[in-house]
């Protein structure tokens, strides 16, 4: 490959910098926005969902979006953490839940999945489609069922109500299906004249290939369980085993100061993880890579 | 039987916390209440397809995500291509792209709230420049603003995908195409989007389920009756499920199920021949 | 894992023990049922009983014979809490498990749809609680679906329940859908407090068991013009239209036919109408004739009637149409429903009898009318013994004192018998759309026919679904 000038990389790099840009505009307000007091996001936000009188002046009443807070206030954090020490308690409960569901699902599912990619037998396509169609199937349907499943394994009330139905999640099969369906046929083919097992297999060339699918899967679980809402909310009734998703999933609207104060201590660790897992995986992945 | 051993884990776990919830809901729907009710055939699709409000839930449901899944695809798929290439910063750049999955859905909505309000910033620059205000989510322009939201949040999503499919593909297929003289046109549409199918199925389904999922975001800006534009079936499922009719909620959901399958056949059917073509 | 677990169930035994330091522990995974309070709320009984059952997550087991009643509350509420051990008394045999929903101030909102969600998929599995609290579910839907007892056909087959020793005005009207499924164990009268002398000085006749909305809008503008105060009534325009609307639903909604009429002109007038209300100061909080308010208690009669700084206020039934029956409003408040698919149906029904009962003695202050005749009256003695009631601090009374008046106690008893109309304890849907939707027309945002657009398309929606 003919190594590209320093002048096509700068403006690629910038191009695509001014769009990182705007997609990150969300996440810089909810930094921003945290540091102000509870005063100033009323003054500057207040008039959202209001209807103010058009004779009063109304016409040119408007939101006040600002960036940068006139006064650095850590006073929501303080609100977050000091009067609602269940905040670091949820906090706890997301991580317990979610690093099981995330090292469970993706061995159970890097098992099943090479079955689907690399394995023929009676009935897999109709079997795979099957997981699909559960994927598909809207929580609101599934709920009545599942809680009468949970409830009979006697799981109500513990985090194995979730963690459980976590690991055997049809996501990670489909996903690692996939890329594994990408690893010729010739890499395996060449393995087994040589006399290796499917285990061996398995475990020495199929896996180690799928290297980007497992990094990228184990990036998506987490935001996925990170972010589940539902089946905490049925399951766990005891608000004490609750996960931090649970805090914010519903806000009230005049909690709006809190409201961005817990936002980011909630993004703070997915956003670490992924600062980590982009330079670690990714590019680890790329260097020992399909070479051919 | 070898494959068994593999499958077995996943299995028994799935069949206890998904095949048979699935398959409870689909019965549901054909029966007329819930807890012991008793066979009805389809007497329940009858009613779901005379209500208006479904077919209007379900009509917009199609075309928000025929007009957002396509270019959700062909963005993201660009932003993987582009990022693939050298450039300064690239990790940092990445990780900006997908920094939108980590922003909770409080957050989203008390932003999105602030730009798209009948008073917020939206409004305030369009006043600047002397023009009407606009009522972003109760016009229709609501479902542009939907997919503008749905856009930003899943690009990262679909690009991490994108970028590990990408990664796969064994390099040295481009070093006999280049040998070969292929252009770098020639090389995206043989090698790397032929390379990328069964990604590209993965992505497909996956951004249609998350199309689904901009739900959430919108139930909370624009409440369980928005506007006539973006009331979806997802709102029409949440409203049944609210007011406990489990026929509706459930017919409904075998339908929009159904659908999707006839869709995934067709594209595991292409997916097949792409594999044969690798055997 | 298993160390992530194993910590995970560390720190819930150590939050539940902590929370609940009596003893009277339950065991990490155990519990049942919906709400779940009674682990970390610190509702569980404290006496800690011995052979405690239900560790199976069963609704009903019999656990030494001993039966469980699980009865499910969105607040925590001191009067339950008072009923179950009162009753636990009396019945050793019978356990009341009290669930409620811990919410904060901030949360409110959001904890009332958690309350729906979880509750709703408990009752729909066939495994809710058997007792429920209905003020903040929808009953209807509930009704709708035959998950509650009736309990008309209760109080039929109990030959020890007198029905005339509860106010049957309220019973017979508390209805849904041809029978009771909603008791209320107290309840509330609506209605308009007018201050009588002002509008005899304005020299206006109103005769509230009759008045239309038009009606109404007649005497306002003579009040406005011939009268000494500014303003008719302490409203907002977007409630008064919304009350205009649901008192004629029929005009504007064909439930069957599914076709609703709200881009027409006759909506787009109304609203016009009652936004010139509003301009011409018939609606507004300056200082008008009558005040819509809801009356919780005995007490609460006299201080509020007093605390519109008028001498003389009455409380009238509010504007409605020709063909509703005279009479007044009232609004049922802790309506409790009995599951159908309860294992403890005769059970429950006693203990819901015993809430109703004049045992349970709650002060003339508290809010809620007894649904028992018997307590109402122990309320009204208590009064009298009282010799007068204290208004809120910051209330208008500002603490000031207001006499017992036996005049006025009658008054309020002649009320109390003769309201026959239910309010709705949570506003319809139909209500909720039309009220925010005609904000923006009546700050003058958006113009009538737009919003009518909006309201005809969303109430189409909600009554085609």
């Amino acid at each position: 490959m003919k190594r590209p000038g320093w002048i096509s990389k700068l403006v690629l790099t910038i191009g695509l910098g001014v769009l990182a840009a705007i997609m990150l505009v969300p996440i810089v307000l909810t930094f921003t926005n945290s540091l102000m007091t509870e005063q100033e996001i009323g003054l500057n936000y207040g008039l959202i969902g209001q209807m103010t009188d058009a004779a009063a002046g109304g016409k040119d009443a408007f939101v006040n979006l600002k960036v940068l807070p006139d006064w650095l206030s850590l006073e929501q954090y303080l609100h977050v953490l000091v009067l609602a020490p269940k905040f670091l308690r949820m906090f706890w409960n997301s991580v317990a839940l979610v690093v099981p569901i995330i090292a469970g699902q993706t061995a159970v599912a890097a098992l099943a999945a090479y079955a689907f990619a690399k394995l023929r037998f009676f009935g897999r396509d109709k079997l795979f489609l099957l997981y699909l169609m559960t994927m598909l199937m809207p929580f609101q349907v599934t709920l009545v069922p599942n809680y009468m499943v949970v409830d009979k394994l006697g799981l109500m009330n513990s985090g194995a109500a979730l963690i459980l139905p976590g690991i055997f999640g049809a996501f990670g099969v489909f996903m690692l299906r996939q890329f594994m369906a990408h690893i010729p046929f010739a890499y395996t083919e060449a393995a087994k004249i040589d006399g290796a097992g499917a285990w061996t297999i398995f475990a020495r060339i199929i896996l180690p290939l799928a290297k980007p699918g497992l990094a990228a899967l184990t990036v998506l679980l987490f935001v996925d369980y990170w972010n589940m809402i539902e089946q905490p909310l049925i399951f766990l009734q005891d608000a004490s085993k609750q996960p931090l998703s649970l805090y914010l999933a519903y806000i009230d609207k005049e909690a709006r100061g809190i409201g961005f104060a817990a936002s980011a201590l909630y993004m703070t660790p997915m956003v670490l993880l992924f600062l980590y897992a982009e330079s670690y995986f990714i590019e680890g992945v790329q260097l020992s890579g399909i070479k051919g | 039987m070898l494959a068994l051993l593999f499958l077995a884990p996943s299995l028994i776990g799935f069949a206890v916390f998904y095949i048979i919830p699935f398959l409870m809901g689909v019965y549901e729907s054909f029966t007329d209440r819930t807890l012991g009710g008793s066979f009805v055939g389809f007497d329940n699709y009858k009613d779901l397809l005379a209500s208006s409000s479904f077919r209007k839930a379900a009509a917009n449901t199609m075309l928000f995500t025929g007009i957002s899944v396509p270019l959700l695809i062909a963005a993201s798929l660009s932003l993987a291509l582009l990022l693939n290439r050298p450039m300064f910063f690239r990790n940092g750049l990445r990780t900006a792209f997908i920094m939108p999955l980590v922003v909770p859905v409080a957050s989203i909505v008390m932003i999105w709230q602030i730009f798209a309000d009948w008073n917020g910033t939206l409004n305030l620059w369009l006043h600047h420049w002397g023009k009407e205000r606009i009522d972003w989510l109760q016009s229709d322009w609501s479902m542009g603003v939907l997919v503008v939201m749905y856009l930003w949040k899943n690009i990262g999503y679909n690009m991490i995908l994108f970028l590990a499919g990408l990664q796969s593909i064994p390099q040295d297929y481009y070093e006999t195409a280049r040998i070969e003289g292929a252009g770098r046109l020639r090389q995206l549409f043989h090698i790397t989007l032929v390379y990328l199918t069964p990604t590209m199925f993965f992505v497909v389904l996956i951004s249609i389920i998350n199309s689904f999922k901009v739900f959430r975001e919108t139930y909370l800006l624009a409440g369980d009756y928005p506007y006539d534009r973006i009331y979806m079936l997802q709102h029409y499922m949440n409203n049944m499920f609210f007011s406990l009719d489990i026929q509706k909620l459930t017919a409904a959901a075998t339908l929009m199920v159904g659908c999707i399958v006839l869709f995934v056949t067709g594209l595991l059917r292409a997916e097949r021949r792409f594999r044969d073509n690798m055997e | 894992m298993c160390i992530l677990t194993g910590l995970l169930l560390v720190f819930t035994l150590a939050a539940c023990s902590g929370a609940n330091g009596s003893g009277n522990h339950t065991e990490g995974s155990s519990g049942n049922g919906i709400g779940g309070g009674d682990v970390s709320g610190g509702t569980s009984d404290p006496a800690g009983k011995p052979g405690k059952g239900d560790q199976e997550g069963e609704t009903a087991t019999t656990d030494k014979g001993k039966k469980t009643i699980v009865f499910s509350t969105f607040w925590q509420d001191d009067k339950f809490e008072e009923a179950k051990k009162k009753y636990e008394a009396l019945h050793p045999n019978i356990e009341i498990k009290l669930q409620h929903i811990d919410t904060d101030n901030e949360h409110v909102e959001a904890d009332l749809e958690k309350f729906a969600t979880t509750t709703n998929t408990a009752m729909l599995a066939g495994k809710g609680p058997d007792l429920l609290e209905m003020d903040k579910l929808p009953i209807e839907d509930y009704v709708k679906r035959g998950l509650l007892a009736d309990f008309n056909t209760l109080m039929e087959q109990d030959k020890g329940f007198n029905k005339a020793d509860y106010f049957t005005n309220i019973l017979d009207n508390a209805g849904i859908g041809g029978g009771l499924y909603g008791m209320p164990l107290s309840f509330f009268l609506m209605g308009f407090a007018g201050d009588v002398d002002a509008i005899a000085k304005a020299g206006v006749q109103i005769d509230d068991k009759s008045w239309s909305w038009e009606d109404f809008a007649q005497i306002s503008k003579k009040l406005v013009k011939d009268g000494d105060y500014p303003n008719v009534i302490a409203s907002m325009p977007g409630s008064i239209l919304t009350m205009m609307v649901t008192d004629n639903y029929a005009t504007y909604i064909d439930v069957k036919k599914g076709k609703a009429s709200f881009e027409t002109a006759a909506f787009t007038d109304l609203m016009k109408q009652v936004k010139t209300m509003a301009d011409d100061g018939v609606i507004g909080q300056e200082r008008p004739y009558f005040f819509p308010t809801q009356i919780n208690s005995p007490g609460d009669y006299l201080t509020t009637l007093k605390g519109y700084l008028a001498k003389n206020m009455s409380l009238y039934a509010k504007p409605h149409t020709k063909e509703t029956s005279p009479g007044g409003y009232f609004r049922s408040y802790r309506t409790i429903g009995l599951s159908e698919n309860s294992k403890v149906k005769q059970e429950a029904w006693d203990f819901v009898k015993f809430m109703m009962s004049e045992e349970i003695a709650s002060s003339p202050l508290s809010a809620g009318f007894p649904i028992n005749k018997k307590a109402y009256a122990n309320q009204l003695e208590e009064l009298k013994k009282m010799g007068s009631v204290k208004g809120h601090e910051d209330g208008p009374l500002h603490g000031a004192s207001v006499p017992v008046d036996d005049a006025k106690i009658e008054q309020l008893t002649g009320y109390v018998n003769g309201a026959i109309h239910q309010v709705a304890y949570q506003s319809s849907k139909v209500e909720e759309i039309i009220y925010n939707e005609s904000l923006a027309f009546f700050s003058g945002q958006k113009t009538a026919e737009a919003v009518a657009k909006l309201i005809q398309n969303k109430v189409t929606t909600y009554i085609n679904e």
